[in-house]
């Protein structure tokens, strides 16, 4: 009796939880959180607020120290019996050799892959192994142990401690209206980053940065990793799967002394699958005569009007909402090339989702066409919808008559008078003698 | 040259003129005289000259023939009537190109058809025609142009 009213009320707790917080449209966020028990030995205190954030937000939270004690050692894996135990994992920074026996960059890989998401934070003390192979797959090469994030402009200091009014990059992960007069940075790492398409920077290392090997002694080109702002402090990954890896060179904005609320929940958020999400609710296309709407005829020849529209549908964090106000949908109408690449437009809304068409005329050109939209933008789940169709030829009778057309009354009237010229013709012919002289003779 | 090409026409002229002159003319005096001055006379002069007497030996042939002047109406006619297609389409674009084709191929099939008919009924070429009597050409005239027409009419659409 009272086991069951207990349960309801934590039913209830988890209820009002999950309607005040945001959470993923996934079914399964679980997140596992690694750290370095010889690194933060007290993390569960020092990181409250944190874990409160995570605990809200995605279900089943669950902290694992590594680089324990024997007696107190936890088996930390990724997978098991091969399905992908968690959804989001965070790796906070690590000295031991390996992150557990049961982990490898491959399965750091292979997690990604399979579509789960990685938080991952770095420090000047250099990224463990396997992540940092991880990372450099990735395209994002984080300075190894040694370097020192400096800015003489900012502080007279070995290396910095913070970053002032610091300018985010995608407006998706980290909304404009997140103002942060001093990002705390302290022991900081930077990134070097590959030009693939996939990495989203949300923030530049200062022009007047530069990170130094403190060991090499004089600051030259051997002994610099990054100088200037090609080096990056936040940088988010968004593979073709919609997988999301975000990197951070400093785990200061995470430890209750100095937590950044607002920052940090962008960037959970934007990770984990909560924020940044859209969707397509339906792909039509119908074929239009006169304006009309032929609901259950696809059967397009050359030159019909046709209508494309695509509803796309965007997460807040509790319900999908209409993904509104957005002006850069294409369509691409394709055989082997674009024949078409149009501008998709709003017209309302049906459901949840805001809907974009276009109208046109497909060319004069018959094969198998693709209606493509292909919506890549950084900090937002990645589109792609392919419809293939075929355009048939005009049939035999579908042309039009030659009496349609101005041109051919000139070449129409000619050969007819030919016929008639003819007719008279051949009456005259067989009513005209051979010699008209004689025939005038006899009739005298 | 030009001198050796007038004589050469000359002769032709007067094979010619012997050849299709039944009634007697004075197309021979008239060869005869011009052979005298050619020597004096410009090219132009020339040709507008033979032109003269190839114009005027045609219609000594023609004169009691009112069947050849009526086929030969006729071709003139079909001859301005594609020519005048030949222009339009130049100058308007040949856009329905099934319809040009078919107008301008029945005036040239037509005209095909019916200098056929008129060497069928010379009587110079009866020799040529033998077994083939002038009913027989005039009928097979009408089979073949109801053809013409009809797959005309048809390649217009």
């Amino acid at each position: 009796m009272f086991g069951s009213i207990r349960s309801i009320a934590l039913l209830l707790v988890v209820l009002v939880l999950q309607v005040v917080a945001l959470t993923s449209p996934l079914a399964n966020s679980r997140t596992l959180v690694i750290y370095d028990s010889k690194v933060s030995e007290n993390f569960k205190e020092t990181h409250v607020q944190l874990l409160n954030l995570l605990s809200s937000s995605t279900s089943g939270l669950q902290v694992k120290a590594i680089n324990t004690d024997e007696e107190t050692k936890e088996t930390v894996e990724l997978f098991r019996n091969g399905y992908r135990l968690y959804q989001n994992v965070m790796i906070f920074p690590t000295r031991a050799k390996e992150l557990s026996a049961e982990i490898s960059s491959e399965d750091l890989l292979k997690f990604s892959n399979d579509g789960g998401d990685f938080f991952i934070i770095s420090n000047q003390d250099g990224t463990q192994t396997d992540v940092a192979l991880f990372l450099n797959e990735l395209g994002i090469y984080p300075s190894p142990k040694g370097y020192r994030l400096i800015d003489y402009h900012e502080e007279s200091k070995a290396s910095i401690e913070s970053i002032t009014s610091p300018q985010f990059l995608n407006n998706a992960i980290v909304p404009e209206s997140t103002v942060v007069s001093k990002l705390p940075y302290s022991e900081g790492a930077s990134a070097l980053l590959s030009n693939s398409e996939y990495l989203i920077p949300v923030l530049k290392a200062s022009k007047t940065s530069f990170s130094h090997n403190v060991d090499e002694g004089l600051v030259h080109s051997s002994s610099t990793w990054h100088v200037g702002s090609q080096g990056f402090l936040i940088v988010g990954f968004q593979g073709l799967n919609n997988a999301r890896v975000t990197w951070i060179g400093s785990e200061s904005i995470f430890s209750d002394d100095s937590f950044d609320a607002e920052l940090v929940a962008s960037l959970i958020n934007w990770t984990f699958q909560i924020t940044g999400l859209i969707k397509t609710e339906f792909v039509n296309h119908y074929k239009l005569v006169d304006g009309e709407v032929l609901e259950n005829d696809t059967n397009y020849k050359i030159k019909d009007t046709s209508r494309y529209e695509i509803g796309i549908s965007q997460w807040d964090g509790a319900k999908w909402i209409p993904f509104e106000g957005v002006e850069d949908i294409q369509l691409e109408f394709v055989m082997l090339d674009p024949y078409y690449r149009l501008n998709l437009a709003s017209s309302g809304v049906r459901g949840s989702a805001a809907v974009y068409s276009v109208d046109f005329q497909i060319p004069d050109q018959h094969g198998m066409f693709t209606y493509k939209v292909d919506y890549k933008r950084p900090g937002y789940s990645f589109i792609e919808e392919d419809i293939v169709v075929p355009i048939r030829h005009l049939a035999n009778d579908e042309y039009p008559r030659s009496w349609e057309i101005p041109n051919a009354w000139v070449y129409l009237s000619s050969a007819l008078t030919v016929m008639i010229a003819w007719f008279f013709f051949v009456v005259f012919f067989i009513y005209s003698g051979k010699d008209a002289v004689t025939s005038e003779k006899k009739s005298k | 040259m030009a001198k050796k090409d007038a004589k050469v026409r000359q002769v032709k002229e007067s094979t010619l003129a012997a050849q299709t002159a039944q009634s007697p003319t004075t197309a021979t005096t008239t060869t005869t005289d011009n052979s005298t001055s050619t020597t004096q006379l410009s090219f132009f002069n020339e040709l507008v000259n033979s032109l003269q007497i190839s114009y005027t030996s045609y219609l000594k042939t023609v004169k009691n023939d009112q069947r050849l002047k009526l086929i030969d109406c006729f071709l003139v006619f079909l001859v301005i009537l594609g020519v005048f297609q030949f222009i339009f389409c130049v100058l308007m674009g040949n856009f329905p190109f099934n319809a040009f084709l078919g107008g301008f191929i029945s005036t040239v099939g037509q005209f095909v058809l019916t200098v056929s008919l008129r060497l069928q009924s010379l009587d110079e070429n009866a020799t040529l025609f033998k077994g083939i009597s002038p009913e027989r050409a005039f009928g097979d005239y009408i089979f073949a142009s109801l053809i013409l027409h009809f797959v005309v009419l048809h390649f217009i659409n």
